[in-house]
């Protein structure tokens, strides 16, 4: 606590930064030294360490060795390149099918929770509780729901001559059955913001609507609800699809990536390889961050566009 | 005055089986975990246990290990979120409210690498703490997650909206800026804490990853690993449901204790938490 900086430290108003000596300046910027020093340590040089790993042929025995892009022809044109555009392939379905599922879900539940309604926290509960609970205890709780032999609904359905896919053993259904489980466990997230979205809309220009003969209430959500929430739909896709597309432990605890590694995801692909191929899973690795950083760009060029508040 | 909307009695018509079929795996998770192993295959589609049993319950906590799985989650989790609240409201505090050169461009860096994904950098955090010899240690699971760019987030923009009355007149008094900080904003930053502590204790009480990766040794095995690799794994070759569902009650016991004190808050949060990027 060297903070001798008295009045002068803070933001007072019309104080350049200039009217602030280097003392000053020091003590105030200590407060940052303990997240720099930790994000330079575990997250800054990390992401130079992966890079220059991606150039490196390395089992973690003996030492790296330096093989230019191999790692990454290797990926893409060569020997894992089957195993690797293959997890591309899981997670861009699990994407396609998944991030739609939970927004339009989202959305519905928020406007049917949007107005006062008896029970309506109770209601809004029960549809947010899942996201407290782990991926692994809801993939294992699903797993068995739905196991092919022992499972309660296949059961169930028997009864009335229904046969539930054998997804253990069919990769296309496994994705299914983990959008399944992935849309229960995290609709609360997109119907939260879409109340939050509803409820920030002006029930003035409701009434202008409908003088203006929007009568029904699909009209109303149409013309008026809709495109308000735009802002809201835009960071959900956004977000649920970095978050999709990072999606491990649903895969590794409902399908365990099989059958036969058909179901594995991107972050799969990396966590099944970085152990005794280091250098490709950190070649996929930065291909990924790549692909993160393109993502957040075209967000920014979307929500700059259209007028974001966020 | 008119809204949209439907009626109440059709939203109710659509909510009530939309909110049964969400409920359903929790009861069916709670009602397994009281059947004994024969029962689940001699009456597969039985709602209820036809033989109630509570032996799952001292099983799994034998076969879980569990008070010791429970004692390395609270640990990490608690020491994580403890880190991440001081860690963040410290840098956040000083990016929202006090001048040094080049500030606001070091805000945007962190902001930048709000979007990187711990799934990216597994592997060099892994082979560093390899090389450090911390592997299946506490600090394996702590001190990589300590600093985190969504908590500086959080706590700069709660900082930015208390009006600066509070700091003037605690600078009158002489107080530098790291009392008013500890003595003044602190325990003004309420909301703030509670969003982290929220949001860090979830997202760590249910990390599979982390502990996957840099704590392979069953000693220091979370609860997450125990059910995903303890129970689960090879769970195909003689499954025991009841077992397997009393563990993922086991392992959800305490944030959904927490969920159902705390509602509000964890909505009011996880809200918060779209808020951002």
């Amino acid at each position: 606590m060297t903070a001798m900086a008295g009045g002068t430290a803070g933001t007072g108003k019309g104080k350049s930064k200039s009217g602030l000596n280097v003392r000053e300046q020091l003590s105030n910027f200590s407060f940052t030294v303990p997240a720099l020093a930790l994000m330079a340590v575990f997250l800054f040089y990390p992401i130079v360490y992966v890079i220059w790993l991606s150039f490196q042929k390395w089992n973690l025995l003996g030492s790296p060795k330096f093989v230019g892009l191999d790692n990454y022809s290797n990926i893409l044109t060569g020997a894992s390149q089957g195993d690797f555009f293959h997890s591309v392939f899981v997670s861009v379905v699990f994407v396609v099918l998944a991030m739609p599922a939970q927004i339009a879900l989202g959305l519905v539940l928020a406007v049917l929770l949007e107005r006062e309604l008896r029970g309506r926290a109770f209601f809004r509960s029960i549809f947010f509780f899942p996201m407290v609970v782990s991926f692994v205890a809801a993939g294992v709780a699903f797993t068995w729901l739905f196991d092919p032999t022992l499972g309660y609904f296949n059961t169930v359905l028997a009864n009335i001559g229904v046969t539930l896919p054998d997804w253990k053993h069919d990769s296309t259904w496994g994705i299914v059955f983990v959008v399944i489980m992935n849309t229960w466990k995290v609709v609360g997230f997109s119907m939260i913001l879409y109340i939050a979205g509803l409820q920030g809309i002006n029930a003035e220009l409701y009434e202008a609507a409908e003088i203006d003969g929007a009568r029904t209430t699909w009209q109303r959500f149409r013309h008026i609800s809709w495109p308000l929430l735009i802002p809201t739909t835009t960071l959900l896709v956004i977000t649920n699809t970095i978050g999709s597309f990072q999606a491990f432990v649903p895969f590794y605890v409902m399908t365990q990536g099989g059958p036969a590694g058909e179901t594995k995801t991107i972050v799969y692909f990396i966590f099944s390889t970085y152990l005794n191929r280091t250098g490709v899973a950190c070649a996929a690795a930065t291909l990924f961050l790549i692909f993160v950083l393109i993502i957040t760009a075209i967000q920014l060029r979307v929500t700059r566009s259209s007028d974001n508040i966020y | 005055m008119k809204q949209p909307g439907v009626s109440n009695r059709n939203r109710l018509i659509v909510l009530i089986p939309i909110a049964i079929v969400f409920l359903f795996p929790f009861i069916w998770v709670v009602l397994t975990s009281f059947k004994a192993n024969d029962d689940v295959s001699r009456y597969p589609g039985a709602l209820f246990p036809v033989n109630w049993t509570f032996e799952n319950y001292p099983d799994v906590l034998s076969r879980l290990n569990f008070w010791r799985e429970l004692f390395n989650t609270v640990v990490m989790t608690l020491s994580v979120t403890f880190g991440q609240i001081v860690v963040g409201a410290l840098a956040g505090y000083a990016f929202a409210r006090l001048r040094f050169k080049g500030r606001d461009l070091m805000f945007l860096l962190i902001l930048g690498t709000m979007i990187i994904p711990f799934e990216i950098l597994f592997v060099p955090i892994f082979l560093m703490l390899s090389g450090w010899h911390w592997l299946n240690t506490f600090q394996a699971l702590i001190v990589p997650s300590i600093a985190s760019p969504f908590a500086i987030f959080v706590f700069r923009q709660f900082f930015i909206t208390i009006p600066k009355d509070f700091e003037e007149a605690a600078r009158v008094d002489g107080a530098g800026p790291y009392r008013t900080f500890f003595s003044v904003m602190l325990p003004l930053s309420g909301s703030a804490i509670a969003t982290v502590f929220i949001l860090t204790f979830l997202g760590e009480w249910s990390n599979l990853l982390k502990p996957l990766v840099f704590s392979t040794d069953p000693s220091m095995w979370t609860l997450q690993q125990g059910l995903s690799e303890g129970l689960n794994k090879g769970a195909n070759l003689s499954p025991d449901v009841g077992s397997l569902m009393t563990g993922v009650i086991l392992v959800s016991i305490v944030p959904v204790a927490m969920f159902l004190v705390g509602q509000r808050y964890f909505i009011r949060s996880i809200a918060a938490s779209g808020v951002k990027g």
